[in-house]
């Protein structure tokens, strides 16, 4: 199964260009998708998740053609949205069961059994009863990711799943993530770059609308050896390394500045040659 | 700081749509009260304008109070809001004073509510210069009247309720309390209203309504309506103190308040605070979801539809506002079904055809906000709690979402009806009244009513859908509502052209749903396919994801509309056009459709072509010889008749004119005259015939005119007319027979519409000095007395009934014949009458044993068995004062007959008095009440057989004094016999001031009684004061010796025919001379009476009696025919009396007044009560309530 991404371009009606030619080949597997913020990776995952057209391109799920078949693409989809609310007055078990429901479980004694797991799965059996709306942040979040697991899906789509989870939290969400991509295509947007190298086989970079980078971390990883230097300076120093070399990140470490710059040979001048890491992919991509 | 915080909150609350749409609520409460009946509060009515001072201060007084909850949801919130926000930790931290805050807070949500409620007085304005307003209803703009309320009454209030509301919302930071507790005010306050009716001392009872409902009135219950009409509702006497007492009030709550609220995150709570839910602790263990595979078939889709039902009634019947709504109306409901049908000492049975109309009456505006408010919530629903990212990209149809809010709407509208119909069985309940119909019931909540209000949620539907923008939605809603109530006050009835419009129709216990229904549900199928075009549009439009530009829809839309949905839509489409077509062939071909103001244009332009004929001669009938077959199923009638025609003029007659009523549903007509002639002209449309004789009709010669036709109503009408002849209660009169002549009844009589049409003004009748016009009778001009003969008949299971003696009944081929003949002439007046009736019969015996006896008859609908004994009784009493006083019963019998409430009159024909379901048989007596209007109608249309039938005035002014007025008259005396004197001062209060208050709507000018010109206010009204005094004055026996002359000189007589003049002649020779003048003033004048006690002291004498000592005023007014008055010298004799603690009239003696004010001593064996002027009421004066003063 592979969803396939063509040259998908959307202009909002307020001029804004989200997504320029976009073109991505998704395997089963966790598949990251990493950007700053307003890069687009909203955009892109609304356009897969059939809540927005495109203005051109094409998204097909094998043979599916995503665009023109929403009501198909549909019955296939999990969906976790960036931010969402929910009903009042329902209580987590009650909403779920509908939800399950609209997801075409019909079958009285399978949703139940299914409520049951997916809360035990996220952590919310005990409170099952209560009222959604009262949950916390994460709460809320663990429940998001169970509505999103329901029907089996092929594709699931989570923007942003582990903002506002705590440490463990994150850890069990992103296991669980990974023990089901086996079968089915996952994709998540974070900008946490750890969560996609630990996790992803493929990823893609996203910056203005654009795929700036895509395929293996580890690969991408190691495009950059022998190629990123680092060097510990003081802060009044930063602006005349920024005007000397391609400085792709700084940050501070106690009380001094640690910069990476992004250079083929060896710059001398106190740069020592480091390991490059999945965040040194990310910066030089998007800083440079 | 304050004026930070107080800028900071009126800039929030102005950039909130909530305000808005609070106003916006107010404004059309009001704007509906002054433009609709609607909305009812009281106090508009008569002659008080719609927007008088009174009339303002009245709807501001009590929609205020109903808009209890949006003050709390206005007051109530200020505090709250940062913490739902989640923002009081920042805020709070802040150095802000406590002052500030909650004052400024507090003062910023005053002033806005105080923005909000002025609302209303936006509404009543705007309502008031609408164009369709008649002019004659509306005051002129005056600024005060609507400042006075603003500042006396909203202001305070808001200031009472918004300290209560504010403190409890800032305390307890709980939404559901801010909700609750303006319906609990409410409550309360309605509680309290009940409580207080009771309270004996009216100072204190106006005091302790913190609303000052109560001080209001007590202000106002002695203004006439020319005073509602111009004064300004002062803030003094119990107002002033009623109003610093309870803003006084209002500041200590809010500094409790105040001083019980810290910036803590804590909130005081009344309840035990629910736990906040607590994290779980993570476990570990390895869960296997399992794997179940959804699937998608039809019994899906079914199961997902029935969810989305299931799921959203709940939400909306969960919700706060929904249940208050409820509350608001079931409280309406109930307290109008109870005060249904208020007339003097009478009440209505219950009966379930009335209750279930006047509650779905009742309950309309209920719906309706309903519907308007919950299917944009339900629209909305998903974005409203953003959860539309993820319900829309759930794997469900548009059609199964869409249909299934669809149908949680519906689920909701039949719990209301639920709610409806119970509510209405707990009124019959209480007013014990246990013969429940609970078929009719569903019948017409559940089916007839819910159809309108199912197309309403589909319109609703499709315009949130369309619109994308819940607040314009809204609007557009309402935009629509508004455009229906323009559109019917325009005339503008069409209902194929008038989106879910349906005939009206009267639900009768005799008839019950009668033909009606049928085209009700034309309509209603034919706008349901309409629709259901509507939803599909709505489904195809619906916006599903984050596209909203239009650019987009429109692109999404062209996507949707794929074949099935072209199918569908184009299905519905023609099916539409189909229902459309066979309505048009039933109410335009079949039936005529013409609306108001067409019909208007023709009936001016048949006077302007023919009222050139009304002088030409015309032969008279003399003998009626008719055959009629009613065909109840079919709705069909035959006629088949003969009229015997005498020329009685000096000239020959060489044209004849009839006329036939019922254009449209004549049918076959063939009429032929024993003499040759030829049609000149044929006027179907207006019913208008000319035919020349060949050879003229010489004066003194007679001919013959035969006709045959049916009238017959065909398939259905665009409205529910033809009500005359239905399945079970047929009732038609002579008017469907041919009349000779041109006939002025059909012309346009309204002064407005004769304007709007270009014709000159008419006088309502003929100058009483025209002696040309005495030779026709008021009733028609076609014949004088008259001999009559007729064969009716009906099917198998029912009687007809038509006026004269039963000579022979047969059955013939199933159906039921009756051959009637009158043995005595009678005014060219009958009546046919077909039902399946149950008769009740009695006999009356002469007790002088000059008469024969009559045979009382009652033919009544089964059920309808409540006041049988009482119209007997009535009969009776009626036949023996009238034999007695006025001379004998012209017939052997009185028959009394049940019609459908199509109509709410009784009528009196020769022999034979239609009664109306709806005002005498379902009455309820209240025994210690004692008068009942069934006793008083009964007795009045037995005494039109001597008044109308014996003797008959002539088409000029004062045409029905000596009909109408002696009716009254007659009636109550029968009454008084029955009941005794003091029991009338009641019944003629109730006539009085229905005369006061009739006046003010009379559109050309007032007439002294004797002239009245046919306006009900003054030959009914003031006939029965004006009569009871002139018997009280010169005596009962003189008045009826007067009556007996009068008729025994004209009965049977014309022409020429009496006039009121001749009539006022036998009672002017009764008069003695001193009370002349006295009698003049009654009969010939406009006269007002402005009698008082000004003081009543009582003072205990030797003998165990009692001195009462008064000062009584007395000023006596003519008023002119518009109603301006002038001062005259007072020279008239006055009762003046005294009366116990029951107003038992003690004493009374009558006194020539002479100067005002006078002084009087009276002694008495009892101590009175009160003691006054006039204390039976038998003046013409517009305050009543000052005529007797508590004595001390």
């Amino acid at each position: 199964m592979q969803l396939t991404i063509q040259n998908l371009s959307k202009t909002y009606s307020n001029g804004t260009q989200a997504l320029k030619n976009v073109s991505l080949e998704i395997p089963t597997g966790l598949f990251g998708l990493l950007g700053p913020n307003g890069a687009g990776k909203s955009s892109l995952m609304r356009t897969i998740a059939t809540l927005q057209d495109a203005d051109t391109g094409t998204i097909f799920l094998d043979d599916l053609n995503v665009l023109e078949n929403k009501d198909e693409m549909r019955k296939h989809l999990g969906y976790l949205p960036q931010e969402f609310g929910v009903y009042p007055n329902i209580s987590a078990e009650g909403l779920l069961d509908h939800l399950a429901l609209l997801k075409g479980i019909t079958k009285k004694s399978e949703r139940s059994e299914l409520v049951k797991a997916l809360l035990t799965q996220t952590n919310l059996y005990d409170v099952r009863k209560k009222n959604v709306g009262g949950y916390s942040g994460g709460m809320k979040q663990r429940f998001g990711i169970a509505q999103a697991l329901i029907g089996s899906p092929k594709v699931i789509i989570v923007d942003e799943p582990t903002a506002g989870l705590d440490p463990a939290e994150r850890n069990r969400f992103l296991n669980l993530l990974s023990e089901i991509s086996e079968q089915v295509v996952i994709i998540f947007s974070t900008h946490i770059v750890d969560d996609v190298k630990e996790l992803c086989n493929n990823m893609a970079i996203i910056n203005k609308g654009e795929v700036i980078s895509k395929g293996n971390p580890e690969t991408a990883i190691n495009e950059l050896k022998n190629n990123i230097w680092k060097k510990i300076i003081r802060k009044e120093e930063l602006e005349e390394n920024v005007a000397q070399y391609k400085v792709i990140s700084n940050k501070l470490t106690s009380g001094k500045v640690e910069i990476h710059i992004l250079n083929s040979a060896a710059p001398g001048n106190g740069f020592e040659l480091c390991e490059p890491q999945l965040e040194d992919v990310y910066f030089s991509k998007i800083n440079v | 700081m304050f004026f930070t915080i107080l800028k900071f909150e009126l800039r929030y609350r102005f950039k909130r749509p909530a305000t808005y749409i609070y106003f916006a609520i107010l404004f059309f409460m009001a704007f509906l009260f002054l433009t609709t009946d609607v909305v009812q509060i009281g106090g508009g009515n008569g002659n008080v304008f719609r927007n008088s001072p009174f009339t303002i201060n009245q709807a501001v007084l009590i929609l205020g109070i109903f808009s209890s909850m949006v003050c709390s949801a206005l007051m109530g919130v200020p505090v709250f809001r940062d913490f739902d926000n989640k923002f009081h930790e920042i805020y709070f931290t802040t150095p802000i004073k406590k002052f500030d805050y909650l004052v400024g807070r507090f003062t910023g949500s005053f002033i806005i509510t105080v923005f909000v409620f002025s609302g209303m007085l936006w509404g009543i304005f705007i309502g008031s210069i609408m164009p369709f307003q008649e002019p004659d209803q509306i005051a002129k703009f005056q600024l005060m009247s609507y400042l006075q309320p603003l500042l006396t009454i909203s202001i305070p209030n808001i200031f009472f309720m918004g300290a209560i509301f504010f403190s409890i919302g800032s305390l307890t930071r709980n939404l559901f309390a801010i909700y609750v507790q303006g319906i609990l005010f409410l409550i309360l306050w309605v509680i309290s209203q009940t409580i207080t009716k009771n309270i004996d001392n009216q100072l204190l009872a106006a005091l302790i309504d913190p609303m000052g409902v109560g001080a209001s009135r007590d202000l106002t219950k002695f203004w006439t309506p020319a005073e509602k009409n111009t004064l300004i509702i002062p803030l003094s006497g119990a107002l002033l103190y009623n109003r610093i007492i309870w803003t006084s009030i209002g500041a200590v709550i809010f500094a409790i308040g105040y001083k019980l609220f810290s910036f803590s995150a804590q909130p005081i709570s009344f309840f035990k605070r629910k736990k906040a839910i607590e994290e779980t602790s993570v476990k570990t263990g390895k869960i296997i979801v399992p794997l179940i595979k959804p699937e998608f078939t039809f019994a899906t889709a079914w199961a997902q539809l029935r969810s989305i039902a299931r799921f959203e009634s709940k939400l909306i019947l969960k919700s706060a506002p929904f249940l208050v709504i409820m509350i608001f109306g079931v409280f309406n409901l109930i307290g109008n079904l109870l005060n249904q049908y208020e007339l003097p000492g009478t009440s209505q049975y219950p009966v379930t055809s009335i209750m279930v109309e006047a509650a779905t009456q009742s309950f309309a505006l209920f719906y309706i906000i309903i519907i308007t408010f919950y299917v944009g919530e339900l629209v909305w629903r998903e974005r409203g709690n953003k959860m539309e990212q993820i319900a829309d990209s759930l794997p469900i149809g548009n059609y199964t979402l869409l249909f299934g809010k669809f149908i949680a709407m519906l689920l909701v509208l039949v719990i209301i009806s639920g709610v409806v119909m119970l509510s209405s069985m707990l009124v019959q309940v209480i007013k014990g009244y246990t013969h429940f119909e609970i078929p009719l019931y569903l019948k017409y909540l559940f089916v007839v009513d819910l159809q309108g209000y199912i197309l309403l949620v589909m319109l609703a539907f499709f315009v949130h859908s369309l619109v994308n923008n819940k607040f314009m939605g809204h609007a557009v809603v309402i935009l629509y509502y508004i455009i229906n109530i323009a559109l019917e006050a325009n005339g503008f009835t069409n209902n194929l052209y008038y989106f879910n419009r349906t005939p009206s129709f009267t639900l009768s216990d005799m008839n019950g749903f009668g033909h009606f229904l049928t085209s009700v549900r034309w309509f209603s199928i034919y706008w349901f396919f309409f629709a259901c075009i509507l939803l599909a549009c709505a489904s195809i439009l619906w916006i599903r994801g984050s596209e909203s530009s239009w650019k987009a829809r429109f692109k999404i839309a062209a996507n949707r509309f794929d074949a099935q949905n072209k199918v569908l839509i184009s299905t519905c489409l023609l099916l539409f056009l189909l229902c459309g077509g066979f309505i048009y062939y039933n109410t335009s071909r079949l039936n005529h459709f013409i609306g108001p103001k067409e019909m208007l244009k023709m009936q001016a332009n048949a006077e302007r072509k023919y009222k050139r004929y009304s002088n030409t001669p015309q032969p008279r009938i003399y003998a009626i010889n008719n055959n009629v077959d009613i065909f109840p199923v079919e709705r069909k009638v035959t006629i088949k008749g003969s009229y015997w025609m005498h020329n009685i003029n000096k000239i020959a007659v060489d044209t004849i004119i009839y006329n036939l009523t019922e254009q449209g549903h004549i049918e076959n007509k063939k009429i032929s005259f024993s003499v040759p002639v030829k049609n000149i002209l044929s006027d179907d449309s207006m019913g208008f015939y000319l035919c020349k004789l060949e050879k003229p009709m010489l004066p003194g010669d007679s001919m013959l005119m035969r006709f045959e036709y049916s009238i017959a109503f065909h398939g259905f009408a665009n409205d529910n007319s033809g009500t005359g002849i239905v399945e079970n209660g047929s009732f038609i009169n002579s008017s469907v027979f041919p009349m000779i002549g041109y006939q002025p009844e059909g012309e346009i009589s309204d002064v407005d519409d004769r304007k709007k049409n270009n014709l000159p003004k008419r006088p309502r009748s003929f100058s009483i000095y025209d002696s040309t016009k005495y030779n026709n009778n008021y009733i028609n001009n076609d014949a004088d007395f008259v001999t009559f003969e007729t064969t009716v008949s009906t099917s198998g299971d029912q009687l007809a009934i038509a006026p004269g003696y039963l000579q022979r009944q047969w059955r013939e081929q199933g159906r039921n014949y009756f051959h009637y003949k009158m043995d005595s002439k009678i005014v060219n007046f009958y009546s046919y009458l077909s039902a399946r009736y149950e008769v009740k019969r009695d006999v009356w015996k002469d007790p002088k044993q000059q008469q024969e006896p009559v045979s009382i008859e009652i033919y009544y609908h089964k059920g309808h068995e409540y006041n049988l004994d009482v119209m007997v009784k009535a009969i009776k009493k009626s036949l023996d004062y009238f034999t007695e006083n006025f001379g004998p019963y012209q017939h052997k019998q009185a028959r009394i007959i049940e019609f459908p409430r199509y109509a709410t009159f009784a009528q009196s024909f020769p022999n034979t008095i239609p009664y109306s379901e709806g005002i005498g048989f379902i009455l309820k007596i209240d025994e210690e009440k004692a008068i009942d209007m069934v006793y008083y109608v009964t007795s009045h249309e037995m005494a039109h057989q001597w008044w109308g039938h014996q003797v008959v005035g002539c088409p000029v002014d004062g045409m029905t004094t000596f009909s109408e007025s002696m009716a009254q008259y007659s009636a109550l005396m029968v009454m008084e016999k029955e009941y005794g004197k003091a029991e009338m001062k009641r019944f003629l209060k109730y006539e009085l001031s229905n005369y006061l208050r009739s006046r003010g709507r009379e559109k050309e000018k007032e007439q002294p009684l004797l002239f009245n010109q046919n306006q009900q206010y003054l030959h009914y009204r003031k006939g029965s004061v004006v009569m009871y005094a002139l018997q009280d004055y010169i005596g009962e026996k003189n008045v009826n010796t007067a009556m007996k002359k009068f008729i025994e000189k004209y009965k049977f007589q014309g022409p020429p025919y009496p006039t009121a003049l001749d009539f006022y002649g036998f009672i002017e020779r009764e008069t003695p001379d001193s009370l002349k003048s006295f009698v003049n003033d009654l009969f010939k004048k406009i006269t007002l009476y402005s009698n008082e006690c000004t003081s009543a002291t009582v003072s205990s004498g030797p003998a165990k009696d009692f001195k009462v000592k008064i000062t009584v005023t007395a000023q006596k007014f003519y008023a002119d025919s518009v109603g301006n008055e002038t001062k005259v010298k007072m020279n008239d004799w006055v009762d003046i009396g005294a009366v116990d603690e029951n107003d038992k009239l003690i004493y009374s003696k009558r006194v020539r007044i002479t100067k005002s004010p006078m002084d009087f001593e009276f002694t008495l064996a009892q101590k009175p009560a009160k003691a006054g002027i006039d204390p039976m009421n038998k003046l013409i004066d517009r305050d009543t309530d000052d005529n007797l003063k508590k004595v001390d």
